[in-house]
């Protein structure tokens, strides 16, 4: 069933909100984000979206709205990919390097014992666990077979560490600070190294560090 | 990490000694590392386990589990009886350690402390890097092993390091402690304890982005009173200066008498009094009690509690004073002179394990008529409804 645009706007800010906080926005933050004052129209949407079945409503709870049908993303990611052969969707990409080398996996099974709390973000779609390779960066005291924490998540900000992957297929942990002209600067938190310098559209976030741990 | 955070915010450390019993023991008899050992005593009829090696903990012991259960499910285990004065002295050791590195030092047991190293960063730098050294510090110092949780809060930084453990640092960077206790389990939230849990699993509720996603309304209309702290944890805010920061485990109201009273008609009016407050509490918690205990003080302050428990679990006045009544007529020779009374509730739940069909409609009537009272309690004051026997 065809969606309207604003319709698809609805759907697609609540996909993006869900992957970047893990919970639901209110009614509120939908009308605000889409510009609509009225409350009511935001109902609107949200029980067409429901009467369409791209989504499911928990009654009682607030914040409980559930995305049954991803279809009409997944095809403009999809477009997206056409129209540029050089990004990736992180669905992809079996995740990354970390540091210059060759390209790490994301922990799907855990051997160690010593690991086994980790276990609890095994599986999760809102975050994911990396271990690192390489020295990048060394300078913020993250070494080579630390783990870190990592949002899965495209919203970043200037000063966040992110895991990047950049058009030649690399996977990387650096700093990112947007520049002019749509260029932006991958700093590694090691004063030996240089910063790599990209196009915007050349570069694909995967998600941002929200923690680290070290394993002794 | 470091260039990254702002001055003023709050650098929290929770720091947790590994196996602490354990790894005091193995000071002494280094023969011991690697093995499975359990501290607490001989596996005979009593004692439970105070603490056990990472090795017996993959056969599934764990504290506070009855020897003789540990026992059967490690038979290979080293039981060792436990030495506390060793503990105590080897917890002042790390305890100085701690205050070497900071003033602001917060022993919570024997073996974690909460450390705030606020506006230190010049001092001392990233604060990973200055765990890692205080870990360092304290294996150097002591010879024990230390996890370390790090973040904005004293809550996450608890689980934070008990996900880091054993032996393990973790810092959770500021502004993500939602996204980071997303994906846990709703129970590994501090204060979140069975009953809680149990009734979130009722409720489909297994991790805490969807705690967060159920919204404070919907908590507080379940939890009552506890609920707004269940919902501030999950968003990773402290709750320790709240009034109700954990899981309620009991209820209690006490009365000392001016003048010690032997009036039978006194004491039913008193008792009367406690149990109508008693019981708005747990209405107000949203729980039910189902053990009902009386403390009776005589004028030679002996103090005596009696309990008993309910069919079924209630929240109402009347299945409370019943119980009081009984107790108080079982316990009391009707003569002595009393200086206190007290009445306590207790073995709380989320709702009623079965219903007894019969007292269905009465217990319903009832319930509204405690719900009506409790409006007009909102409005007007605790004292401006009273039952008939409070009034002499």
């Amino acid at each position: 069933m065809p969606l309207t645009k604003r319709q698809f706007q609805v759907l697609s800010f609540l996909d993006q909100f869900v992957q970047e906080n893990g919970y639901c926005p209110s009614f509120d933050e939908i009308g605000k984000n889409l510009q609509l004052s009225s409350l009511a129209t935001v109902h609107k949407h949200i029980n067409t979206l429901e009467r369409k079945g791209f989504i499911r409503r928990h009654y009682n709870r607030s914040r409980s709205i559930e995305i049954l049908n991803r279809e009409p993303l997944e095809q403009v990611t999809r477009a997206k990919r056409r129209a540029n052969p050089l990004s990736r969707s992180g669905r992809d990409v079996q995740l990354p390097l970390l540091g210059r080398i060759a390209a790490g996996q994301p922990l799907e099974a855990l051997s160690s014992d010593e690991s086994i709390s980790l276990r609890e973000f095994v599986g999760s779609k809102s975050v994911y666990v990396l271990q690192v390779k390489g020295s990048s960066m060394i300078d913020d005291h993250i070494c080579d077979g630390d783990f870190v924490l990592v949002q899965n998540t495209q919203a970043v900000e200037n000063g966040d560490t992110i895991v990047a992957l950049i058009d030649n297929g690399e996977a990387t942990l650096k700093k990112f600070y947007r520049e002019k002209n749509d260029y932006v600067r991958l700093q590694p938190a090691n004063s030996e190294m240089q910063p790599i310098v990209v196009k915007a559209k050349d570069l694909t976030v995967q998600g941002r560090v929200i923690a680290v741990l070290r394993k002794y | 990490m470091a260039d990254g955070q702002h001055p003023r915010e709050p650098v929290i450390f929770h720091a947790d000694m590994d196996a602490f019993f354990v790894s005091v023991e193995e000071l002494f008899d280094p023969g011991l590392r690697g093995k499975a050992v359990i501290v607490g005593g001989v596996p005979n009829q009593r004692g439970v386990v105070s603490a056990a090696s990472y090795e017996a903990r993959k056969f599934g012991v764990h504290s506070a589990m009855p020897l003789v259960t540990a026992k059967q499910l490690c038979p290979h285990a080293i039981f060792l009886p436990g030495r506390r004065d060793k503990y105590v002295e080897y917890s002042h050791k790390v305890e100085q350690v701690f205050r070497a590195s900071t003033p602001d030092v917060e022993m919570v047991s024997i073996d974690e402390a909460f450390l705030d190293f606020t506006g230190s960063g010049r001092l001392y730098g990233d604060p990973f890097q200055l765990a890692h050294r205080l870990r360092t510090e304290i294996l150097r110092k002591t010879g024990l092993g230390a996890s370390i949780g790090i973040s904005r809060t004293k809550m996450v930084s608890k689980v934070a390091s008990d996900l880091a453990k054993p032996r393990g640092i973790l810092c959770v960077l500021p502004g993500h402690e939602a996204v980071f206790l997303g994906p846990l389990k709703v129970g590994k939230l501090p204060g979140v304890g069975k009953v809680t849990v149990g009734r979130l699993h009722d409720l489909g509720i297994t991790n805490v982005a969807q705690l967060c996603s159920v919204g404070q309304s919907f908590l507080a209309g379940t939890f009552g009173l506890w609920g707004e702290s269940l919902y501030r944890k999950a968003q990773g805010l402290d709750t320790a200066h709240f009034e109700f920061h954990e899981e309620p485990k009991s209820i209690s109201h006490e009365h000392t008498f001016d003048r010690d009273t032997a009036d039978t008609e006194e004491l039913h009016a008193t008792l009367a009094s406690l149990v109508a407050r008693t019981a708005h509490r747990l209405r107000d918690h949203r729980m039910f009690a189902s053990t009902i205990t009386l403390k009776l003080r005589d004028l030679d302050f002996r103090t005596i509690t009696r309990a008993l428990s309910l069919r079924e679990p209630s929240q109402l006045d009347r299945d409370i004073m019943e119980s009081v009544f009984d107790l108080l007529k079982k316990n009391w020779d009707g003569r002595s002179k009393i200086r206190l009374l007290g009445v306590a509730v207790s073995g709380l739940s989320f709702g009623p394990l079965q219903q007894d069909l019969f007292q269905q409609e009465s217990r319903e009537k009832m319930a509204r008529l405690c719900e009506a009272a409790d409006k007009i309690r909102g409005r007007f004051g605790f004292d401006s409804i009273a039952p008939a026997r409070t009034i002499q």
